[in-house]
C-alpha cells in the first residue's frame, strides 16, 4: 500500500467517499468541501530531512529493542519461554506453599 | 570482477516483484515480521504511516517543528507496545489496518505535550479565491476568467489552513471521521468497530461531518468578506476625512488672509 498522493488516488478517494454518503443528499457543494477536507489534511508536505531522521532514529530504536529479550519474549540466556501451562503450574505451587 | 558486479546488477533489476515485499505486505503481516525481529519489516511500517500522523499532528498542533517530534515519538512509542499489540478481532485479515493505533498514540502525544493549538483567527485571501472557494462549495457563481482554478483553490496553502481550522472546529466525532477516512483510508466498515457504531451510522456521521464542514468554511468565508469590507469602508472614510481636512485647511487659509 503506497503513500504516494497521486490526482487519480486523491479524486478516486474522494469519489468514494462521496458514494460513502450518497444516501443523503450529496450536491456539489459537499464534494467541494470533500476536496477541501482532502487537500487540508494532507498538507503540508512533511520535510524529506525530517521523516528520514524520524525513521533513522525510529530503526535506532528497534535496534535496540532487539538487543532487550523482551522484545523476542526469550529468556536472557536464550531458552524458550516456558509454557503457560507450565507457568500456571508453577504460580499455584508457589501460591501453595505460602 | 567488475564484468561480475554488473551481471549482478542486471539481474537484480530483472527480477520480478516480490508479492512478500515489505512495500506490498499486508500491515498485519508487517506487525508479525517485525515482532519477530524484522527491521525491514518496521522500516515499511513507518514509511507507510510516518507521512499521514504527520499531517495528523500538523491538524493538532498547527506547527511544522511539533509535528515532526509528535511523528517521530509516535513510531518510537508504537516500538515499545508492539509485542503487546494486537489487532482487534473484528480487524484481521489482509485489511487490519494499523493506522487507528497510531492515530491513538500521536494524539495522546499531543495532548500530553500541551501543545494542540490548530489554527484560528482570520485569514487573509484574495477576493477571486474567496470566489473560487464559494463556488466549489457549490454555490454557483459565475467563473470569471481570471479566477484561479479548483485545483489552484484547494492547493493554495492559505486555503488549506482556513480548512484546517474548520475541521478542527468540527465536534470530534466528526472530525475523527474525516481524519480516519481520508488520513487512515480507513472503510465506513472499518470505522464502524474503531467508533462504535453501525456502518449506516457512520455513513450518516460521514455526512453530518461534511454538511459541518462546508458550514464552518462558508462562516470563515464570511468573516474575511466581513473583514475585507470593513478595511474598505474604514479606507473610504479615511480618504473622506483627509478630503474634509484639506478643504478645511483651504477655507481656513482663505479667512486667515
Amino acid at each position: 500500500m503506497s503513500d504516494e498522493r497521486t490526482p487519480s488516488r486523491r479524486d478516486a478517494q474522494i469519489a468514494e467517499v462521496a458514494s460513502e454518503i450518497a444516501s443523503e443528499a450529496v450536491g456539489p457543494g459537499h464534494l467541494g468541501a470533500l476536496r477541501l477536507a482532502e487537500a487540508a489534511l494532507h498538507s503540508p508536505a512533511p520535510p524529506s530531512e525530517a521523516e528520514a531522521e524520524a525513521r533513522g532514529r525510529a530503526l535506532m530504536a528497534f535496534e535496540q529493542a532487539q538487543l532487550a529479550p523482551r522484545m523476542l519474549h526469550a529468556e536472557p540466556w536464550g531458552a524458550a519461554p516456558l509454557p503457560l501451562v507450565e507457568r500456571l503450574a508453577r504460580l499455584v505451587r508457589r501460591l501453595w506453599r505460602r | 570482477m567488475l564484468l561480475g558486479l554488473l551481471v549482478v546488477s542486471a539481474l537484480a533489476t530483472d527480477r520480478p516483484s516480490d508479492p512478500e515485499a515489505p512495500e506490498g505486505a499486508s500491515d498485519l503481516a508487517l506487525v508479525t515480521a517485525a515482532k519477530g525481529g524484522s527491521a525491514e519489516a518496521f522500516a515499511a511500517l513507518h514509511a507507510r504511516y510516518y507521512r499521514r500522523i504527520y499531517h495528523l499532528a500538523y491538524l493538532k498542533t498547527n506547527n511544522a517543528s511539533d509535528a515532526e517530534d509528535v511523528a517521530s515519538e509516535t513510531f518510537v512509542r508504537a516500538l515499545g507496545s508492539l509485542s503487546r499489540f494486537k489487532f482487534e478481532a473484528s480487524r484481521t485479515g489482509p485489511q487490519a489496518s494499523l493506522y487507528p493505533w497510531l492515530h491513538r498514540i500521536a494524539v495522546n502525544l499531543v495532548i500530553d505535550s500541551a501543545r494542540q493549538r490548530p489554527p484560528s483567527g482570520v485569514f487573509s485571501l484574495d477576493a477571486p479565491v474567496v470566489k473560487g472557494m464559494r463556488s466549489l462549495l457549490g454555490e454557483h457563481l459565475p467563473v470569471e476568467a481570471a479566477a484561479p482554478s479548483p485545483q489552484e483553490i484547494v492547493e493554495r496553502r492559505e486555503v488549506q489552513q482556513l480548512v484546517r481550522s474548520a475541521i478542527a472546529a468540527l465536534p470530534a466525532d466528526q472530525g475523527d471521521v474525516l481524519i480516519y477516512r481520508f488520513l487512515g483510508d480507513l472503510s465506513v466498515r472499518e470505522m464502524a468497530p474503531l467508533l462504535r457504531r453501525s456502518e449506516a451510522a457512520v455513513k450518516s456521521l460521514l455526512h453530518r461531518a461534511t454538511v459541518a464542514l462546508r458550514a464552518e468554511i462558508e462562516h470563515r468565508l464570511e468573516a474575511i468578506e466581513r473583514l475585507e469590507a470593513g478595511r474598505d469602508q474604514t479606507q473610504q472614510a479615511g480618504e473622506e476625512w483627509q478630503s474634509v481636512g484639506r478643504t478645511h485647511t483651504v477655507a481656513s487659509r482663505r479667512t486667515d488672509r
